[in-house]
């Protein structure tokens, strides 16, 4: 009974309730990690359960390039489960990039099945597993740890962290050649001054000439720095450009897209950045309205209160995303205030939640100001006639300001879609995408900008990265053309 | 039924500036009356207190024997026309004509079919049938003008407040709409309050009007008793000097010829 | 006639009453949101049910109709009632380990149950929902409808002003607490007790911050000058001449604006690795003068476009060469408006994260957001040492905002909504 009552309240929660952590897993007893004499970027995991492993139970081996102690500061590199075997393969060495074995007792190793998706599969009754990592660093120690669940989903309990070095070295590439780079910078400069040469020229009057004189440096530079890097970026889309083959690369048509669009995590990741972008701009300019709407007229200390309310815009935005961080740390402030033990950074749900809650704390106050601006500019006197016609004034908002101010707030709002969704800094400092639950893949809190960031100089796949920011620009590209034309629409109608 | 009184009214804003003293004011029922005086005489905020736009200090303000000092301006069943018009600007003309009545609730509510035909009604009378499509950014001085005046008229209101209407338009137009408004008045027999700072207007279009000066009433009389036995010397000098001088101006320029 | 302010009039209480549940229903969603977080569905379920009384009182108060006045005024009593009993049931679950959330909670609920109690009530309330109100009383009760309707709906206003300032304060004192607090606690708690400033002893004693700050000032200050030199003749040149490709290239600087960062952070970080200016300060110097470009000539050309064109007409009169009333009249005109053009995109590099992090990856090339940055994600434990920098490094840029904020919004607004 009491249960129906809140869930009539409190429908959109519910939706929430999913990721609350319920049963507990199999526990670790012992781990042990060693990079020594592995292969380059690799590093040799084992672990032991306490007890033998039963249907259902599954170990994520979580690692990070630092110590950690909650699952929100490190990655899940694989994942291993529990379950009957039947009918699966066992892959030989060096095929997966998490090779690993399992053994059962008495040190008699077997390599792990891998399901129809590729998943690695232990049969029930497995006491310990060793697996071969790839993708570490090599010469700085990294992190792991296990963090077992059951079927139902993950129970925070993870084990000892342990560090190893991947010693093994590789060779390096050779430094690459700069000559073209700057044969392509000078021939950039020489052009332009060519055309504005000609540009100065045809232009009869003095005036033209001083005028192109004046603006020429500007341009010049907006050329170089920005034309020119973006040229490049789409050159780059179609190149196999990647850390070890600087100025090496070669053309691989299309590849590069493919990947992008055949890519595991890509409708995840865009459905992220797509909630994140829609639900920051909604809350932005509505929140920004209200006090706007709250601050018009005459109010007792507004001069203080705007200043206040301007804070968050005015604190460089990387320092208080990271003072956000510390609040919702396990032992932070918010835990302490509300009495919880939530890992908010740690869990899917709660990170994505918080990292939005940040970047609506952070945008209001430019949307404010904005609209507190337009509020000025809106005519007094059609108050007036409004009131002697008997409009109230819920309708007096809803008829007169509201679309008023459309105008003003249609050009911002699109100016906010394109920040939000290219919003590096909340994302990157809260919680670096994490947690991030599948390995090679954006994790659950990625948005597309920083998965392009994680693609590009963690994985120094420059193509492949540039390629995504293609992809990412022709999104917006067609976003704001789509949105210009329809609010425009909209406006001949009304 | 629908005259107004100002009893004993007085407006002292929270600066403490005294707009408005002790006004004792009768606008009988059918009446074209004309409040006139230099600026910041407190024409204006007489009006506005009597809106509902400004509250009364002291004092009661009638309409039509009930009093309406705190009522709020919807409920005092008034039209008004503003000095800068202040028409809805996203809205067009029909828009601008209809928001109040759509805006209406309760048994107040009016059919849409009403509403059609009161605006079909309006746009005749005035002129405006043309334009009903158009934005007030599209219209001139004149024909904004006319969409205000509709504005105010349509919901058939008891009083029709004026302030200032004629001021942004060129001479020539405000001539042409003196003439209207005042064939309008007959048509309509609207008891209407216009406030102005023209002494013109004020005697070619007034069955009566008061003059005020410095928050206080001078003389309240038809047009010719003002003219021809001015109360006191501040009436004498405001309306018949300035007009004297005219016809002065006007004779000296004819003579030159 | 005499029924004008008997029919207009609805007493004050009704309308306080339903902006305060209109408020704390707003409220009160955020209360069941942490019940959610903290597992306890117990007060979840009470303050469900607060929710729909508090519902039920706005349906009730709103819109009194002449019929139902009575039914509805009897419901808008029980609502009340039920949520007062809400209100102090969630606090008796909490009993004595109560904490200051469990407080606020039980205030949004039990504020409005009292009021709701006393308001629907008054000898002025029921007899006017017995229709039995004199005309007097009518007329007196417009009166005090006009003077206090304002002051209550101020007081409601303050109260939502002050629930958002709390959000926007609290990192702000946390961090502050964390500072002053001895060693790493998250919690802080030293505010009151025992403040100490060993955390602003470490990042001043230490190297770190100063490296960090002078790389950073570098930046910034060759920024604003190499951003300024480019942006001033092109902000001129748009203000106060009419050439060919004009428009086309305003609407170009305007559209740059627009570009995303990251379309370009790959290219460019190549580019840079290409020609060695990785861990310099000239490539970042190169990259943010660029960055902030567009927005600064557009600042410009506002500011310019107010400096009267007659002035330059006589200087030109007067024997003036072109460049020399650029240079004699407009730039010390424009003094100021070029002041905070400068300070703009000094803001911009001293603030800015993603290039900084990604060219400059040596810790002697660090600027302080990166390097500020690297306290926290390298550990996630240095808190009571990034807690004090972080404050070092924000009170002069907030001063800095807050000061000229009126200048740097209308720039910005002007560059970004002209378009």
């Amino acid at each position: 009974m009491r249960r129906g009552i809140f869930l009539i309240a409190v429908m959109p929660l519910i939706v929430a309730l999913l990721a609350m952590p319920v049963v507990q897993a199999t526990a670790v007893s012992k781990v042990e990690a060693s990079g020594e004499s592995s292969s380059y970027r690799n590093v040799n995991l084992t672990w032991e359960l306490a007890s033998p492993a039963e249907d259902g139970d599954g170990f994520h081996i979580m690692f990070s390039e630092s110590s950690f102690s909650h699952t929100g500061n490190a990655t899940i590199h694989s994942t291993v489960f529990t379950a009957s075997t039947d009918g699966m393969v066992q892959p030989a060495v060096g095929e997966w990039y998490d090779d690993c074995q399992s053994s059962s007792g008495d040190d008699d190793w077997a390599m792990v099945f891998r399901s129809e998706n590729g998943s690695a599969v232990v049969p029930p009754g497995t006491v310990a597993i060793r697996c071969d990592l790839t993708g570490m660093p090599v010469g700085a120690e990294v992190f792991l740890a296990i963090l077992p669940f059951d079927s139902h989903w993950i129970s925070g309990e993870l084990s000892e962290v342990v560090g190893a070095t991947s010693t093994a070295v590789d060779e390096l590439p050779p430094s690459a050649d700069t000559r073209p780079v700057w044969f392509a910078i000078g021939s950039i400069a020489l052009s332009l001054v060519v055309l504005l040469a000609v540009l100065g020229w045809k232009e009869r009057s003095a005036q033209g000439r001083s005028a192109m004189l004046y603006v020429a440096p500007a341009l010049m530079a907006l050329a170089l720095l920005t034309f020119y890097p973006v040229g490049y970026g789409i050159v780059l889309s179609f190149t196999d450009a990647n850390q070890s083959a600087l100025g090496e690369q070669s053309f691989n048509g299309l590849d590069n897209y493919v990947e992008v669009f055949t890519s595991a995590g890509f409708l995840r990741v865009l459905g992220f950045t797509l909630l994140w972008t829609v639900v920051n701009v909604f809350a932005h300019v509505g929140i920004g309205l209200a006090l706007a709407m709250a601050l018009q007229g005459r109010v007792k200390g507004k001069v203080a209160y705007r200043t206040i309310l301007l804070l968050p815009w005015a604190i460089p935005s990387y320092i208080t995303v990271l003072i956000w961080r510390g609040i919702f740390q396990y032992d932070g402030l918010f835990n302490g205030l509300l009495g919880t033990q939530i890992d908010i950074l740690g869990l899917p749900v709660p990170a994505a939640a918080a990292v939005i809650v940040v970047n609506i704390w952070l945008g209001f106050p430019f949307m404010m100001m904005t609209i507190s601006g337009a509020l000025q500019t809106l005519p007094g006197d059609i108050y007036e006639a409004a009131e002697v016609d008997g409009v109230s004034p819920i309708s007096q908002f809803r008829h007169l300001t509201l679309p008023m101010l459309k105008p003003a707030i249609v050009p911002v709002a699109l100016l906010g879609f394109i920040w939000t969704f290219n919003m590096f800094n909340v994302i990157y400092l809260m919680t670096d995408g994490g947690p991030n639950l599948w390995f090679g893949e954006p994790g659950s809190t990625d948005i597309l900008i920083t998965y392009v960031y994680d693609v590009a100089f963690r994985r120094g796949m420059y193509g492949l990265a540039a390629a995504w920011s293609v992809v990412i620009f022709l999104i917006l590209l067609w976003f704001s053309a789509t949105y210009m034309k329809k609010t425009n629409a909209t406006e001949a109608v009304v | 039924m629908s005259g107004v009184n100002f009893v004993d009214v007085s407006k002292t804003y929270e600066d403490g500036t005294e707009a408005v003293r002790g006004l004792e004011l009768e606008v009988v029922s059918g009446e074209f009356l004309v409040l006139v005086g230099p600026s910041g005489c407190g024409k204006t905020t007489t009006l506005r207190m009597l809106a509902g736009l400004e509250e009364v200090s002291e004092g009661e303000i009638r309409i039509g024997g009930a009093k309406v000092n705190d009522l709020p301006p919807k409920a005092r069943d008034i039209g008004m026309v503003f000095q800068s018009y202040a028409l809805y600007p996203h809205k067009s003309v029909e828009q601008n004509l209809t928001f109040g009545m759509e805006m209406m609730k309760g048994e107040e509510a009016l059919s849409s079919n009403e509403i059609e035909s009161r605006v079909k009604e309006i746009s005749n009378l005035l002129g405006i049938a043309e334009l009903l499509e158009k934005r007030p950014r599209e219209l001139s001085g004149g024909q904004r003008q006319r969409v205000a005046l509709g504005r105010a008229l349509i919901r058939r209101p008891k009083v029709l407040l004026m302030d200032e209407p004629l001021s942004n338009l060129d001479a020539k137009l405000r001539n042409q709409m003196r003439i209207e408004l005042r064939r309008l008045h007959e048509e309509h027999g609207t008891t209407t309050v216009y406030v102005t700072h023209d002494q013109i207007e004020a005697m070619t279009l007034a069955d009566r009007i008061a003059i005020m000066n410095d928050g206080e009433l001078q003389q309240h009389a038809t047009p010719d008793e003002c003219y021809n036995n001015p109360a006191n010397d501040f009436v004498k000098d405001f309306l018949c000097r300035h007009i004297d001088e005219i016809v002065t101006t006007a004779n000296h320029i004819v003579s030159k010829r | 006639m005499s029924d004008l302010a008997i029919r207009w009039f609805a007493p004050l209480e009704l309308r306080i009453l339903s902006g305060m549940s209109f408020l704390s229903c707003a409220l009160l969603s955020v209360v069941l949101l942490f019940d959610y977080f903290r597992g306890d569905y117990d007060s979840m379920s009470i303050h469900g049910v607060g929710l729909m009384a508090l519902t039920v009182m706005i349906l009730t108060a709103i819109d009194f109709t002449e019929e139902g006045r009575t039914r509805r005024r009897d419901m808008g009593l029980m609502a009340s009632g039920i949520t007062l009993g809400c209100g102090v049931i969630g606090l008796a679950i909490r009993g004595a380990e109560y904490l200051l959330v469990d407080l606020w909670a039980g205030l949004v609920l039990l504020i409005p149950g009292l009021s709701g109690l006393y308001l629907l009530s008054t000898p002025l309330v029921s007899r006017w929902v017995g229709s039995t109100i004199e005309r007097v009383e009518a007329e007196d009760g417009l009166v005090r409808n006009r003077l206090l309707l304002p002051k209550w709906q101020a007081a409601l206003k303050h109260v939502v002003l002050l629930h958002v300032v709390a959000v926007v304060m609290i990192p702000v004192l946390w961090i502050i607490d964390v500072a002053i607090s001895p060693g790493d606690a998250l919690q802080g708690g030293a505010m009151f007790s025992s403040p100490t400033g060993e955390h602003f002893s470490n990042i001043l004693g230490g190297d770190n911050f100063w490296v960090w700050a002078r790389n950073s000032v570098i930046v910034s200050i060759g920024t604003t000058l190499l951003g300024l030199c480019l942006a001033i003749p092109a902000g001129y040149a748009f203000s106060r001449y009419r050439f060919k490709g004009r428009g086309a290239m305003m609407f170009t600087f305007l559209l740059v604006q627009m570009f995303p960062g990251i379309i370009i952070l790959v290219p460019y970080f190549m580019v840079m690795k290409s020609l060695g200016l990785l861990n310099t300060a000239i490539g970042l110097i190169l990259a943010y003068s660029v960055t902030a470009l567009p927005l600064c000539v557009w600042m410009l050309k506002g500011f310019f476009d107010t400096v009267p064109k007659e002035l330059e007409e006589a200087a030109l009169l007067d024997g003036c060469s072109q460049f020399g009333v650029f240079y004699r009249i407009i730039l010390p005109l424009s003094l100021p408006a070029v002041a905070v053009t400068g300070l703009f995109s000094f803001l911009v590099a001293w603030n800015e994260f993603l290039l900084a992090l990604t060219f400059n990856t040596s810790d002697d090339m660090f600027t302080l957001p990166v390097g500020l940055a690297s306290y926290i994600s390298a550990t996630d434990s240095a808190w009571g040492d990034f807690a004090a920098m972080s404050l070092l490094v924000a009170i002069p840029v907030v001063l800095l905002f807050i000061v000229f904020q009126k200048f740097l919004i209308e720039g910005l607004t002007a560059g970004s909504v002209k378009g």
